[in-house]
């Protein structure tokens, strides 16, 4: 009992509803041990009651206690096994389905990276520069990405190698993201064990395990920094909470080591590096300094800090930049504390006393002002755009259109909470409910890690990754608790029995109880927790422990189907390949991105630029292996803001674009065929939206929608719409496909008007099979210097006259009187 | 010094431009004329100030102040507009008469909004000069975007800063109310905090106000609370046949009063789960304690099912449900 009723003695207990005691611990043995169905103790131990107890049903009496504890930690494993295994395998749908494809846009270039990682070595890596991407500009990829992820592959690579398995790199990188889905369900154990019992932790590696909230980002294929991420993160608080309640600097090491990894790795760890000084101001507040947080506290964030400093892409930031001065300020003021604390044992007199905390306030709140000064003289860099837009939510929609055009980045509905996270999103303010009642140090972790993720879940649709491990770590301890409740065999003394065994106490407690018989249950609550270990606490019949025992049973049931459905229905394209049904039910596998690359590849010269939308640069320097002008690192907000200015003028303005970038194709994605919904075409405002916040004056939002303000692509398209190169490359030649009957838009639902469009400066190179990918490649300036315009309308003349030369005249005449007409709109 | 440097080239072209066109001298007087620069338009005045062989560039708000039309914004916008073109009138004569801002109500210019064929108010459009120095843009029209920027002040000033001939300062007059007010009730605050401190200490150290507290924040944040914020989602909405619906059809849409819905869903579930773990085996009478049971545990379920039939609702394909 010993452990638990540790009340903090800051904190004054005037709120008895919270302050009652913890459920006895030999309740929670028994629970352990008849949840994993081997049990022979009917007594709890030390228990001291004479009667014998009753129990809601047999438990076996001959088994030693070794044996148990032998069979529990057995079992423990072998449930956590289990578990790891279902976390990878419910996460094998796209493998099993397509075939081991990396995913989507990112992890191209992280598999790229992967392999000159692997093929060329670590310092070439570490120094490689990369001439083809942001042509003509490059990027040093070594100090402007994370490089833990890739290092990571390249050492199970290398071990598997030393150990006779000479797997392809993309295997391993393919099989990443799940292999450390199973680790991160077993370091939600150990976190969850060290916050409750071992059964929580099980449930909790459980939840984990399975959740779509996390395997949204984990799957096979998605090669992402996330992937380990999630995992490095547990893995440090879990150290952090073990340092913490230790006071082993081992284990502070530990922390800082997983800190380290997880700084390499994802640029979310500036979540870990304030949410560890968070956790130690808290309890610094609330009265709970002690030597072994200092301790923990000053090795973590030494160690980490200089471990963070080795990676080329943080550097000197976690001296220089405001998102880590709470971890240095926090680290200062336990220095500070520390040594009052030391003078203090040292020195007494009341008057010493004071003059010391006086001497604490005043150095926190001058170098507090000394932080100000000097982020205000420009020495610490204030936040980050991107971390300033989580407290101003309207900031990034002004300033970083880029950031803001990402899907990824909008706030969440309540939808969303629901489909990745089902039951556990209200089990979760139940657990947050049960770690104020115990309000251990550790406990307050969780609290202060709940309420600032729900916030970034909530603004951001991706953070809901950063959400789910405390969702599941909360849930399972609510869960955990309730089924500790109904299934602890032990029946309670009833009220009768209880009245007979006061009867002979003094007469107080009978009036207690007639006082808090004629209140609610709130009081009878208070008043059983006033007896303590007197009172009994404890379910009577046989009929509702199995009642709720089966309800639970069958949320779990439910949640798992619900995972599996989501798994395997949202989060399982790889989006490189897609899927859809024939009618017949069969599958049928639309693979036109990689139909399109490798033609790239395969077609055309090596040194051939290509300029597509930022979205799938990575795709074509990983498969294609071409240059591209801008790719998903999105570095450059000019440059992509000079394909948005390219893609979206006429052809006369987009031309000279496209020469001086030497672009010799131009890829755009077009799903109006076959309905899919993610083209250019639907991201194509963002693309005017981000020209128009470099050239104001060339580009306007406005001039592409209709008088009555929709976005239209048929007979409605204002003649800057029609005019534009994507709108143009999108179209060309669409309505031939439907010989004579109206050419239908099946993702925006619009009829495209039949008049030809007329490409003057391009050429049609290839269209995939289910024209997603259309591939135009730019024509060289004419060799007898004309206009390539007039050259198309000769050359046009000379074929067929009359069409061509009419479709001309009439789109001539439609751009003059855009322009004419333009002021009316 | 800088400001000759500017005045040079300027003055220069003075005199050239006075000769050409009477119009912009009538413009200036106009602007002059009016408290911050603002020129009042009409129909007819609207055309002849946007002629095309303007050689000053305009920007015209399109708004309709008067009482009947409950135009909201316009007012909310008026300000900002003559606040910026106060600053503009600030800069020397022969820099300002370069650019005019200028003001058309709906009741003087229907006519011009029915060619615009504009069905919201209010517009700002800048028409860069099309003759003379200043001729350079490319787009002959350029239109502030509202929704986006908001009715502030300062967006529409950075729009400007980069299209009129000149930069120039936002102007803001100073309230010195303001320095006098805030250090005053900062102290105020401070003080009373101090004085109150006897009730104040042990409500801050109350375990029971947190813990509500970190609850319901949790609550708010996770029924999409934020989601309303940004996207400044309606409360409730008008259904087709007129009535009011609380649910936004689709996925990733919602309405206030849905998220609230579902956040006292939430809290009620979360609240079951607690009363069956801690006040439900308090309960010393057996009897009692059997019909707590199915009572909450009732409605976990029957809320439970609620809240999926909710989200069926809101993400069709959903297969699962567990009572309806």
């Amino acid at each position: 009992m010993a452990p638990k009723a540790k009340s903090p003695s800051g904190t004054p207990l005037k709120t008895t509803p919270l302050s009652a005691p913890l459920p006895r611990k030999a309740s929670a043995d028994i629970l352990s041990k008849s949840s994993l169905a081997v049990d022979d103790e009917p007594l709890p131990s030390g228990s001291t009651t004479p009667k014998v107890r009753k129990l809601a049903y047999p438990l076996p009496t001959h088994i030693s206690p070794t044996t148990i504890n032998n069979t529990e930690s057995l079992l423990r494993f072998i449930i956590l096994a289990l578990i790891c295994g279902a976390a990878i395998g419910s996460r094998l749908f796209a493998v099993i389905r397509f075939e081991s494809v990396i995913h989507e846009f990112d992890p191209w270039f992280n598999y790229r990276a992967s392999k000159v990682l692997v093929n060329k070595g670590f310092y070439e890596f570490w120094n490689w520069f990369d001439p083809t991407a942001w042509y003509p500009l490059g990027r040093t990829v070594g100090t402007t990405l994370y490089p833990g992820l890739m290092v990571t592959a390249g050492l199970i690579w290398h071990f598997l190698r030393l150990i006779n398995m000479p797997v392809d790199i993309r295997n391993v990188c393919v099989m990443l993201a799940p292999g450390f889905a199973g680790l991160t369900a077993w370091t939600t154990y150990l976190f969850t064990t060290e916050m409750s019992t071992p059964s929580a932790g099980l449930l909790a590696a459980a939840f984990i395990g399975i959740a779509p909230g996390y395997i949204s980002r984990s799957v096979a294929g998605s090669y992402d920094n996330e992937a380990i991420a999630i995992f490095l993160l547990m893995g440090a608080f879990y150290s952090w909470i073990k340092a913490m309640k230790t006071g082993s600097a081992l284990w502070g090491m530990v922390t800082a080591l997983f800190y380290g990894w997880m700084v390499a790795a994802w640029g979310g760890y500036v979540f870990i590096t304030n949410m560890i000084p968070l956790h130690a101001f808290v309890l610094i507040l609330m009265g709970r300094f002690n030597n072994r947080l200092y301790t923990a506290y000053s090795s973590w964030y030494v160690i980490g800090t200089i471990s963070s400093m080795q990676v080329p892409f943080v550097e000197f930031l976690p001296i220089r930049t405001s998102e880590h001065m709470a971890a240095l300020g926090v680290f200062g003021l336990l220095q500070l504390i520390a040594f009052v604390e030391i003078v203090r044992r040292l020195v007494p007199g009341k008057q010493f006393q004071l003059l010391l905390r006086a001497f604490v306030v005043l150095v926190f709140v001058v170098s507090f002002a000394a932080l100000v000064v000097l982020t205000f003289s420009g020495w610490i860099a204030p936040f980050a755009g991107r971390f300033y837009s989580l407290w101003d939510t309207g900031y990034a929609k002004v300033h970083m259109p880029i950031i803001a055009s990402v899907s990824e980045h909008q706030p969440t509905a309540w939808p969303s909470f629901f489909f990745d996270l089902e039951m556990l999103i209200f089990f979760f303010p139940a657990g947050v409910f049960w770690c104020f009642k115990e309000l251990r140090d550790e406990q307050i972790f969780i609290i202060i890690y709940a309420t600032l993720s729900a916030y970034f879940a909530g603004v951001m649709v991706r953070l809901m990754l950063v959400i789910t491990p405390v969702v599941c770590v909360a849930a399972a301890i609510a869960f955990s608790k309730l089924l500790e409740a109904y299934i602890d065999p032990v029946i309670p003394e009833s009220e009768e029995e209880l009245e007979e065994a006061t009867a002979h106490q003094p007469m107080s407690k009978a009036k207690a109880k007639k006082i808090a018989a004629a209140q609610q249950n709130k009081s009878e609550f208070n008043f059983t927790g006033i007896l303590g270990g007197k009172g009994e606490k404890g379910v009577f019949g046989l009929d509702t422990r199995f009642a709720v025992v089966s309800v639970l049973s069958l949320f779990l049931f439910l949640f798992v189907y619900h995972c599996t459905w989501v798994t395997s229905s949202a989060y399982s394209s790889p989006s490189v390949v897609l899927a859809s049904r024939n009618p017949d039910g069969s599958q049928n596998i639309i693979d036109d991105f990689r139909e399109a690359y490798y033609w790239i590849r395969q077609n055309t010269e090596k040194d051939s630029v290509v300029m597509s939308w930022w979205d799938y640069g990575y795709q074509i320097a990983g498969m294609a292996d071409r240059p591209t002008l801008v790719d998903n690192n999105t570095w450059n907000n000019t440059h992509i803001a000079t394909v948005g200015k390219a893609m979206s003028s006429n052809e006369d303005a987009a031309y000279p674009i496209l020469r001086k970038h030497d672009v010799d194709y131009v890829l755009v994605i077009f799903g109006g065929l076959l309905g899919y919904s993610g083209d250019d075409i639907n991201k194509f405002l963002w693309m005017v939206r981000i020209a128009q916040g470099e050239w104001p004056d060339e580009v306007q939002e406005h001039n592409y929608f209709t008088q009555r303000g929709e976005y239209a692509v048929d007979e409605r398209a204002t003649p800057t719409m029609k005019n534009s190169l994507m709108y143009k490359m999108s179209y060309y030649r669409f309505h031939e496909l439907f010989g004579g009957h109206p050419a239908q838009d099946r993702v925006r639902g619009q009829q495209i008007p039949s008049t030809g469009i007329q490409l003057d400066t391009l050429d049609e190179a290839f269209t995939s099979e289910n024209w997603i990918v259309r591939i135009y490649k730019v024509k060289k300036e004419d060799p007898i210097g004309r206009e390539l315009k007039a050259v198309s309308s000769f050359e046009g003349g000379k074929k067929l006259k009359k069409s061509a030369s009419s479709s001309n005249a009439a789109l001539a005449s439609g751009a003059g009187g855009g322009r004419k007409s333009r002021p009316n709109m | 010094m800088r400001l000759l440097t500017i005045l040079t080239p300027l003055l220069s072209l003075l005199p050239l431009a006075l000769s050409l066109s009477s119009d912009q001298e009538h413009w200036a007087e106009l602007s002059s004329k009016s408290k911050d620069g603002v020129i009042k338009l009409d129909s007819q005045s609207y055309h002849e100030l946007l002629a095309d062989d303007r050689e000053y560039s305009v920007s015209v708000v399109l708004t309709a102040l008067p009482a009947q039309f409950k135009c909201q914004p316009c007012h909310d916008f008026d300000p900002s507009f003559h606040q910026v073109a106060a600053s503009w009138k600030r800069k020397p004569k022969h820099v300002r008469d370069q650019h005019f801002f200028a003001k058309l109500d709906f009741q003087d210019g229907q006519a011009v909004y029915q060619e615009l064929g504009l069905t919201s108010a209010p517009t700002v459009m800048f028409h860069p000069a099309l003759t003379g120095p200043n001729k350079s843009n490319k787009l002959s029209v350029i239109t502030y975007e509202m929704n986006r920027n908001g009715l502030t002040a300062p967006p529409l000033h950075s729009f400007l800063l980069n299209l009129v001939p000149e930069p120039f300062a936002l102007y803001k007059p100073i309230n010195p109310l303001h320095y006098i007010a805030v250090p005053i009730s900062l102290i105020a605050i401070t003080v009373s905090l101090y004085s109150m401190r006897k009730i104040l200490v042990p409500l801050i150290q109350s375990r029971l106000i947190w813990g509500s507290l970190s609850i319901v924040l949790i609550l708010t944040f996770t029924s999409g609370h934020m989601w309303n914020r940004i996207k400044n989602a309606p409360y409730v909405a008008a259904g087709p046949n007129g009535q009011i619906s609380w649910i936004a059809g689709g996925y990733s849409n919602q309405l206030g009063l849905e998220s609230q819905v579902v956040a006292g869903i939430y809290g009620l579930l979360g609240f079951s789960i607690i009363a069956l773990t801690v006040l439900i085996p308090a309960q010393s009478s057996p009897i009692k304690q059997r019909v707590g049971v199915y009572l909450w545990l009732g409605m976990l379920i029957i809320v439970f099912s609620l809240l999926i039939k909710l989200f069926r609702m809101k993400n069709g394909g959903y297969p699962f449900a567990l009572l309806f």
